[in-house]
């Protein structure tokens, strides 16, 4: 009942209200906890639209009301005695009743923040920086006032951006209140402040932090409120926008410096710098040479006549800016410059089959075991690559082998699964399904699970081909189940997911949108797996509940890799996405230049995978970016893999070839 | 091969038979290699192996699984009004060879510095509920033989309204949300600001599964502040993120699992404020088998310790599979009250 009435003693002003029989509510145009910010018309110009800006302050509690007041007076007068093209200009001050208000010069145009989040792709560097200077124009006005001002609360938000692109700095919000006796939570940063603010202590580099924030907000468009405070080093510039030159990224981050004695001094430092990395980018040959790989050449001409403006037209200055900058919306590192090849390893030894090599190479003991489409299985010396035998199939070999030890197992076009004595090649059995098999066996306690393209899983025993059980689908089962926790999951390309027992019993089925032909992986009992669909699926292994879906820029065949809380999976839109497991929100991902259709390898700290774009990358799996590409003459779609020692990696292509490539430590 | 292997396996598969495929398109035909193996009839309800070595695998079970519930929620000693709210809504259910245990637990925190805390809290504990009712619960209970709808997204879907709900209602106030939706085992944990979720494990051991959105707690992972400064610092309770704040939101989300024989603690910072880890860990252990006396206990004892602000607490017992285990787990006489030990002189001693 309290607060209903007190909602009511704040009601807003209705348009139309006149206040002074001078000012003529228009209608609202910005809100903050204990103020309202009209716009109202002058009626003293009755000739003209002159419009003003009417700031409300209305307070409840008796007891904050004098501090309130007071601060707001504060506010008023403060501003009164500011002459500055970026500071509103204040033309009265009144109260009436337990409201007080403040006129103030009616600034057109939307706020920064409203334009980062309106502009398609990135705002031009040069852009960032003239308002960067413009920004640290007016800090550098208000730090060396007779008393100094310090602004405090710097963010997009409290900036307007006028029709000719004029940077204003609105809300000189003294109202932000605290209650000292009071303990209890309260809400504090935005994201903008700096670590010391929290502790209370405010000098001019506040201002600076804030200014860095706000530039890094411009620059990657990744809003600092969505993230913890203080996190700007874990969302590099330049990973989010490769656009922005080196130099501006270490400007902004000398901004941002944790400790204040590491920023810059002064606004008028930061300026001078900033207006240093203007003049340089007035030479254009320069500025090019160093911020443009080679490979950028084709979507910096196809990007020539995008234009990023805000919707006002450009002057002149801009337009050579603009001939040199890239589509805004290249938001990830292109792969494949010549000079990142040449630090890519070069292979200890190829072997060249007589097709292509679709499927991933299996490691066992010193044998790398892989099939081919030339309907052959091989088996290669690790160390060497040297032929130690080779098997015929009655059709091609699309999978990776499944081994014992002393049985290597793999499915074929043929419609059998073979199982093979790694000794001497002799087939001990082949079991007979009725369609081909395209899918990888998996071995779990002497038990092989195997989808056909006949419709069904088998479970057969190892040791003589024996069924157990199969269970039908209806339709081709291309997915290697997942056994965790004694269940098993997998897929078929209807996009039904099953979980069975390990006896063939259902226990649930999800129905995707489309065929689910990747292979599930798990850990902390969920099940996360891949569609054609284009999403990613994270299921509660017991119930088969989604806790979560990703969407991809496409389908995929791909199946997810889940390693220390964080999933990895690539799908035909190019992109390898690494995946936060918890929410399914996206951590990075890197662009290549065709489908992935095959999974990655972690060793240590990197990431390893191919692409149909011919390509072998090597990551770091932290951040995503590439630290080399291993050129093919086919496209990839197995997945890498490696010795029991992590000495060399195998991939092969379709190509025909085998690759070894040394893995560095 | 010896003959007597396969005999054994035959044995094990006519124990154990195979459910029907009833959802896929043509029934499973029979195994070739396994004559006469036809699954005739569905599996019996899984059997549950032992929790731990306690229990006698004799003892009956306790089926369906089961939830106890405690809460308790005080105003404090220092502050005028009730600025935190919380909600407990479980469902149990079985039937056939099917059972389902579920629950939804909220706590909200109003903020204490901003106008209608007392009105943001519950704004957003009620819209948030509602959401997940019509957008999870309801949809499961028509479509009962399917998993219940997406985690995630609808309880993503249900903060954001609970946020739009506290900016209309509650305007200038905002709020703390800390919810944990349960589905059999697993639990899905969602929240905004500081209010905390604990585990207990049933082997005793207490985890801590929010992440408090206070500037404190980012400058301690940063290494600007230990943990000792940050639990005295005066603006500990300062949040960089809450409901009601035009501001985007960035919930931290968390999965897990509430097993059988697990408790789960939701509690908003009047409760954490006052009382160290290790206290809260005893306390629930302690009164483990009783969430509404461990609920109860854990309030009365956040007061005695000052009280400061307004304290929620929420305790989800979720019992163990075997009726033994529940029978076996008695009280220790080791903890004692805190009027016992002495009143707060003796308990700051103890706790250090």
């Amino acid at each position: 009942m309290k607060s209903s009435r007190t909602l009511r003693s704040r009601a807003h002003l209705r348009p139309g209200t006149r206040l002074l029989e001078r000012y003529e509510i228009v209608d609202i145009i910005g809100r903050g906890g204990m103020s309202t910010v009209y716009r109202a018309r002058d009626l003293h110009f009755p000739q003209l639209e002159r419009w003003v800006a009417l700031k409300e302050m209305s307070v409840l509690r008796p007891r904050e009301r004098d501090d309130v007041m007071a601060a707001f007076e504060r506010e008023a007068h403060l501003l009164a005695q500011l002459r500055h093209p970026a500071i509103p200009v204040v033309y009265d001050y009144f109260t009436i009743g337990d409201r007080a208000y403040l006129v103030l010069e009616f600034i057109e145009g939307k706020t920064l923040d409203r334009v980062i989040k309106e502009t398609p792709g990135f705002l031009p560097e040069e852009k960032v920086i003239r308002w960067g200077i413009e920004l640290c124009d007016v800090l550098h006005y208000l730090h060396t006032r007779p008393r100094p001002i310090i602004f405090r609360d710097l963010k997009p938000a409290n900036i307007m951006v006028s029709p000719d692109e004029r940077l204003v700095l609105i809300d000189f919000g003294i109202a932000r209140l605290f209650d000292p006796e009071r303990r209890g939570t309260v809400i504090g940063t935005e994201g903008y402040a700096p670590p010391e603010q929290y502790r209370g202590i405010i000098t001019p580099l506040v201002d600076i932090y804030a200014l860095g924030a706000t530039l890094h907000h411009m620059l990657t468009k990744r809003d600092p409120r969505k993230e913890p405070p203080f996190s700007f080093a874990e969302r590099p510039i330049r990973k989010i926008n490769p656009n922005v030159s080196p130099e501006l990224e270490a400007l902004v981050y000398r901004a941002l410096a944790y400790r204040p004695e590491e920023r810059f001094s002064s606004a008028e430092e930061m300026k001078r710098a900033l207006q240093a990395l203007l003049h340089r980018r007035g030479r254009p040959e320069e500025g090019a040479a160093t911020r443009t790989l080679p490979t950028r050449n084709l979507e910096e001409t196809a990007g020539l006549p995008h234009t990023m403006d805000l919707g006002h037209p450009e002057g002149s200055r801009e337009t050579q800016i603009l001939t040199t900058s890239l589509p805004p919306d290249t938001q990830v590192i292109r792969t494949g410059g010549s000079e990142k090849k040449s630090r890519a390893p070069q292979p200890v030894w190829t072997f060249a089959c007589e097709d292509e090599i679709r499927a991933s190479a299996l490691v066992q003991g010193d044998l790398v075991f892989v099939g081919s489409y030339d309907f052959n299985v091989y088996a290669l010396r690790v160390q060497d690559g040297r032929l130690v035998w080779k098997l015929p199939t009655g059709g091609g070999v699309v999978t990776q082998p499944a081994s014992d030890g002393r049985l290597l197992f793999f499915g074929s076009e043929d419609g059998h699964l073979y199982a093979v004595r790694i000794g001497d090649a002799k087939v001990v059995w082949r079991f007979p399904t009725q369609g081909p098999v395209r899918a990888t066996p998996r071995l779990d306690n002497g038990v092989l699970y195997f989808g056909s393209d006949d419709g069904h899983l088998y479970a057969v025993h190892v040791s003589a081909g024996r069924l157990l059980w199969k269970f039908a689908t209806g339709i081709a089962v291309r997915s290697t189940p997942l056994v965790m926790d004694k269940h098993l999951y997998f897929g078929n390309e209807d996009g039904e997911f099953f979980c069975l027992t390990l006896e063939g019993g259902l226990v649930w089925r999800y129905q995707a949108r489309r065929a689910v032909t990747s292979s599930p992986t798990g850990a902390e009992k969920t099940v996360f797996f891949t569609s054609r669909d284009g999403q990613v699926y994270a299921l509660d292994a017991e119930s088969g509940w989604v806790l979560w879906r990703f969407r991809m820029g496409k389908g995929t065949v791909a199946s997810p890799v889940y390693h220390q809380g964080f999933v990895y999976v690539g799908a035909a839109d190019g992109v390898l996405y690494c995946l936060r497991a918890e929410t399914g929100k996206e951590k990075w991902r890197f662009q290549t230049r065709h489908q992935v259709a095959g999974s990655v390898l972690i060793v240590e700290d990197r990431l390893y995978f191919g692409s149909t774009d011919h390509h072998l990358y090597c990551l770091n799996l932290d951040d995503g970016t590439e630290l080399w590409a291993f050129a093919t003459q086919g496209p990839i779609t197995a997945t890498p893999v490696t010795d029991a020692q992590q000495r060399l990696l195998f991939i092969g292509s379709f190509d025909r070839h085998l690759y070894a490539l040394p893995l560095q430590p | 091969m010896p003959f007597g292997f396969w005999k054994r396996l035959l044995t094990l598969f006519r124990r154990r038979k195979m459910e029907p495929a009833s959802l896929s398109s043509e029934p499973a035909p029979p195994a070739e290699e396994t004559e006469g193996e036809k699954p005739t009839a569905p599996l019996p309800p899984p059997e549950p192996e032992p929790v731990d070595e306690t229990s006698t695998p004799a003892t009956p079970l306790l089926y369906p699984p089961q939830f106890r519930v405690g809460v308790a929620q005080s105003r404090g000693r220092v502050r005028a009004n009730n600025e935190d709210a919380l909600l407990a809504w479980t469902l149990t259910a079985a039937g056939g060879e099917r059972s389902v245990l579920g629950g939804l637990f909220i706590v909200a925190d109003g903020m204490g510095g901003h106008l209608h805390g007392e009105r943001a809290s519950q704004a957003a504990l009620y819209t948030f509920a509602y959401v997940l009712h019509r957008h999870f619960f309801l949809p499961w209970l028509q479509n009962w033989e399917q998993p219940p709808p997406e985690a995630l997204p609808n309880l993503e879907a249900a903060l954001e309204q609970a946020n739009q709900a506290v900016q209309v209602m509650a305007a200038g106030g905002g709020t703390t949300l800390t919810a944990a939706l349960v589905w059999k085992e697993r639990l899905v944990l969602i929240h905004v600001g500081d209010s905390r979720a604990y585990l207990l494990t049933p082997k005793g051991e207490l985890r801590r599964i929010s992440k408090d959105h206070s500037v404190v707690a980012r400058l301690v992972e940063q290494g600007d502040l230990s943990a000792e400064e940050a639990a005295h610092h005066p603006q500990r309770n300062m949040l960089y993120q809450a409901l009601g704040q035009p501001t985007p939101l960035n919930p931290h989300v968390h999965l897990d699992t509430l097993p059988p024989g697990g408790t789960l603690l939701l509690c908003s910072d009047g409760l954490w404020d006052e009382i160290p880890e290790a206290r809260l860990a005893a306390l629930l252990q302690a009164y483990r088998q009783d969430p509404i006396e461990a609920a109860q206990r854990l309030v009365a004892e956040a007061e005695m310790a000052g009280g400061h602000d307004n304290i929620s607490v929420v305790v989800v017992y979720r019992l163990p599979m075997h009726l033994a285990d529940l029978a076996a787990a008695s009280r220790p006489s080791s903890i004692k009250t805190f009027a016992q030990q002495g009143g707060k002189d003796a308990y700051a001693r103890k706790m250090g």
